[in-house]
């Protein structure tokens, strides 16, 4: 590219991009039902308050299970999406609140890679075009006048004069600039003495985009150097080498895209995200549409490139040993918040939040070991992001769901008393049922585990909801049973280490 | 009497497409045991899929399967067809392809049934999930009493069926005692509150519910063989977890012998006791998890394993196959060994040499069986071509 890059003190810890309570609720007119009934529409809470750093020159895997947010999370802070609240700085500035100027820069500097390699990109332009459109749109090759221009002179045998350079002011619009200056190889010889004579000069890279001259002035040679290419083909050479860069060949540039594998597209998807020299990429599900043996050469080559342009990741998935293998930190998303976030491998060898503990849990190895392993897994399913749990998003399924401290019960029985309170206050259970079982019965049937005081609150509870008060029912079992866990949401803001344990164990 | 419900020998199913002949599935063998999981794993084109749907017969035009043999062990079946299908039976099996087409599509149930990684294109969105498995179990009941005359509505569930439906009032002639067994089936797969959901549409039933009723509506007809092709592909690893749960739990009790196919090597190992391992329409090795897993002989199965990032070990850098999965045109196959072009150890006879590398050859295991050069041969470093003269070579000829 044209412009080096600023140069930026590198301490490690140093926040490139920092998003605070960042929220993005969709408001779709509700559900059917909702405009059917005129029921006041209940927004989908996709994105609700989520708070991390991403560090300069670090990856930072944003992983959860669908719905939970992550996508959401990428697009709105890269301001693909339009934020409910919260902010996002990138180096320092507010991206929500960026001029027209700041804000063509931000789209330079942070890009995306998505998923789906082929319906992100155009099928009716060639690959060449499509990784060059962005420098077009933002007008490039532009020449940057911080950066100096400069010759790499050989003089061949022969040639018995001085030999003056003068190379271009606009040269780094072709050649990229190392340590502010651009230099290009020249060579200056004597002709043959058969041909016309005299001198002659050649420029010994980038040759179909620039051109040297010799100019005899008295004793002495001059040479010249100019950019003869038009912006088209400066672009073109560039989107070739790009393509090179990422595995591809640089002679593939007037292909179309349907003329290459997944693979192949996700390669062209990565050289269009770099074509602007970004320092942030956001890298959402980039390998999950390929077969293993090509997501394992793509995920290479990230590492590489990252390696080679000093770029920072916040790479977006749902596969767990991806995440392991590429990221540095990991942040857990949960239903639209951050459960917990911290270092890799203390969030894969000690994870501290339930449900890290139960994603975990529930992956299968690819080893012999993993033969007939049964998995403790998760009840249920995910709670709808329309009308998320109170406190806690994860009570409605976490097996350590915290008891309130005066009642003595088993874990797992109030597991079950949690999940019987949550039936009778969504109206789930059937009175009828109830009483013809006998209270006492049903709660022996769905909440083996308790006794004394706590069956006799369960039973009461359930001959109110024999009776049809699902009212009294509720409130006579959250009297007893009410825990901190729907109470109160755990603290997710980052600690001073930028680490997230957001739960209750671990106040 | 032998302990395989099902042999699987020369299985090969072609597409005829207008840019020319695919070679989908090539020559398959395998055995699926009593009460086993067999995995079958591989990547995108390996043929996985269509090896499923051509056990079931439920290959579409322009597929066909153009050769081979299922044998089905059902003592009851064979008798029937000794003398009518002499060469349909063999002891106590009978060879799935080669009895009337009746007989084939009655076999869909108690003995075959299928699950698929999306339950929405199985399941019939205008009919309740109840009522949708009871049919399943009256058809199954139907079918036993007289195995030429059941169709059911959900069956083959296109948009043409779709329309019929949505103007036609459902036509209930399912029994009572059908629907009791749906809501048992649907309690026996683990969906919470039975009775009501029975009664709910697929539409109102979360990914991992619909899982689970596909997985009822497959238990209707009490099958031999369960085949489920990428079951939990579409899940949460979470909701993946409880469905595989589910999966060993039933074909425990109801003693199922199941054939899982899936890209995810991680399933395979916690699922399956044998796995044969896909590439470009060959099994290209077979053999015991362990066997397959902790001593790979196939290049491709190496490869395959070196590709997985592993979650409990971050290893600083995959090793990944080189290249993309290969063209399965006929046109663009030649005689050489199909993964000789991604292959690190290929030697000149792998490109010439047909015979060595077609037939699967025993490792010095029976039972692990492996379609390459270097089944039974060690491997010499300096016989491996380079990129550039396997190039030659392959262009020679
Ligand atoms: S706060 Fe309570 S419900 Fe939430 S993860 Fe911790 S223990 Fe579980
Ligand atoms: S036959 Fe040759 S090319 Fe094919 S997998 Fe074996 S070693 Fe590799």
């Amino acid at each position: 590219m044209t412009e080096a890059a600023p140069e930026r003190e590198s301490t490690g810890d140093d926040a490139l991009v920092e998003v605070r309570n960042l929220r993005k609720y969709y408001d779709d007119g509700g559900g059917l039902l909702d405009r059917v009934l005129g029921r006041e529409a209940t927004s989908v809470k996709a994105v609700d308050g989520v708070s991390f750093d991403v560090r300069e020159g670090e990856t930072l895997g944003l992983v959860g299970e669908s719905g939970c947010g992550k996508s959401t999370t990428g697009e709105t802070l890269l301001r693909l999406r339009e934020a409910t609240d919260g902010t996002v700085a990138f180096d320092g500035e507010n991206v929500f609140d960026l001029d027209d100027e700041s804000m063509s820069s931000f789209r330079r500097r942070a890009q995306i890679v998505f998923q789906d390699p082929f319906s992100s990109l155009d099928p009716r332009m060639t690959v060449g075009a499509i990784v060059a459109e962005g420098m077009r749109i933002h007008g490039l090759p532009k020449s940057d006048p911080t950066v100096a221009t400069a010759a790499e002179l050989t003089v061949e045998d022969g040639v018995d004069r001085t030999v003056e350079v003068s190379v271009a002011d606009d040269l780094d619009r072709v050649v990229e600039a190392e340590e502010g200056v651009a230099r290009v190889p020249v060579s200056v010889r004597k002709r043959e003495a058969d041909e016309e004579g005299g001198y002659e000069a050649t420029v010994d890279s980038h040759a179909d985009l620039l051109d040297a001259t010799v100019e005899e002035r008295e004793a002495d040679l001059h040479v010249e150097v100019t950019v003869t290419g038009s912006d088209g083909a400066i672009r073109k050479k560039r989107a070739g080498d790009l393509l090179e860069r990422v595995g591809l060949s640089a002679d593939q540039v007037d292909r179309y895209p349907h003329e290459y594998s997944g693979g192949q597209r996700q390669r062209v998807g990565i050289a269009r995200a770099l074509a602007l020299d970004p320092e942030f990429i956001v890298l959402d599900e980039p390998v999950s549409a390929l077969d293993v043996s090509v997501q394992a050469q793509v995920l290479n080559l990230l590492d590489d490139l990252q390696d080679d342009f000093g770029l920072t990741y916040l790479f977006i998935a749902h596969d767990l040993s991806v995440v392991r293998h590429i990221c540095d930190r990991v942040a857990v998303m949960y239903l639209g918040k951050v459960a917990e976030l911290g270092p890799t491998d203390q969030i894969f060898e000690n994870p501290d939040h339930p449900y890290t503990e139960a994603l975990l849990e529930s992956v299968p190895r690819a080893e012999v070991g993993e033969q007939g392993r049964r998995v403790s897994t998760l009840a249920g399913d995910v709670p709808s992001p329309r009308n998320p749990p109170s406190g806690c998003r994860f009570r409605t399924r976490c097996p350590k769901v915290i008891p309130p401290e005066d009642v003595e019960i088993d874990q797992d029985a109030f597991r079950e008393v949690m999940n019987l309170r949550e039936e009778v206050e969504a109206g789930n259970l059937d009175p009828d049922e109830v009483r013809e079982t006998e209270p006492a019965a049903y709660r022996k049937e769905a909440v083996p585990g308790i006794a004394g005081e706590n069956a006799g609150v369960v039973d009461e509870a359930l001959e109110a909801v024999a009776d049809g008060d699902f009212e009294t029912a509720a409130e006579t079992l959250r009297d007893r049973f009410e825990t901190v866990c729907e109470t109160t949401p755990p603290d997710d803001a980052p600690d001073a280490d930028g680490e997230v344990v957001a739960c209750h164990l671990h106040d | 009497m032998s302990d395989e419900i099902l042999k699987v020998r020369d299985l090969t199913t072609r597409f005829f497409t207008e840019e020319g002949q695919v070679n989908a599935v090539e020559h398959v063998d395998f055995d699926v045991r009593d009460g086993e999981v067999f995995g079958i794993v591989g990547e995108s084109g390996s043929g996985k899929s269509v090896t499923a749907l051509s056990l079931i017969d439920l290959v579409e035009t322009p597929g066909r399967i153009v050769e081979g043999e299922v044998w089905y062990r059902d003592a009851d079946l064979a008798e029937e067809h000794r003398d009518s299908h002499p060469d349909a039976v063999d002891g106590d099996y009978v060879d799935v392809r080669q009895l009337p087409e009746a007989t084939r599509r009655w076999l869909r149930g108690p003995a075959f049934a299928t699950i698929f990684q999306d339950p929405m294109s199985s399941l019939n969105p205008s009919i309740t999930v109840g009522e949708q498995i009871a049919e399943a179990v009256e058809v199954q009941r139907r079918a036993r009493a007289n195995p030429r005359r059941t169709r059911s509505r959900t069956q083959g569930y296109g948009l043409g069926r779709l329309l019929v439906d949505s103007v036609l009032p459902s036509q209930g002639y399912v029994s009572d005692e059908s629907q009791e067994r749906a809501v048992e089936l649907l309690e026996r797969v683990g969906i919470p509150d039975p009775e009501q959901r029975a009664d709910e549409y697929p539409h109102e039933f979360s990914g991992g519910m619909l899982q689970r009723a596909m997985v009822a509506q497959a238990l209707a007809g009490e099958p031999d063989v369960l085949i489920a092709d990428e079951p939990t592909t579409a899940l949460d690893v979470t909701i993946q977890a409880q469905i595989l749960n589910l999966l060993t739990e039933l074909q425990e009790e109801e003693d199922m012998s199941v054939v899982l196919i899936t890209h995810n090597l991680g399933v395979i190992a916690r699922m399956c006791q044998r796995v044969g391992v896909m590439y470009a329409g060959e099994v290209v090795e077979r053999g015991s998890l362990e066997d397959v897993f902790e001593n790979p002989v196939h290049p491709y199965t190496e490869g395959l394993l070196g590709s997985i990032p592993d979650v409990e070990d971050p290893a600083p850098r995959l090793s990944p196959i080189e290249g993309n999965v290969p063209s399965l045109l006929d046109a663009e196959m030649g005689d050489e060994c199909y993964f000789a072009d991604r292959c690190p150890k290929a030697m000149e006879s792998c490109l010439t040499d047909i015979e060595e590398h077609e037939a699967p050859a025993a490792t010095d295991d029976t039972d692990h069986l492996v379609r390459c050069i270097l089944a039974d041969r060690e491997y010499d470093e300096s016989e491996a071509l380079g990129s550039a003269a396997k190039q030659e070579v392959i262009s020679d000829d």
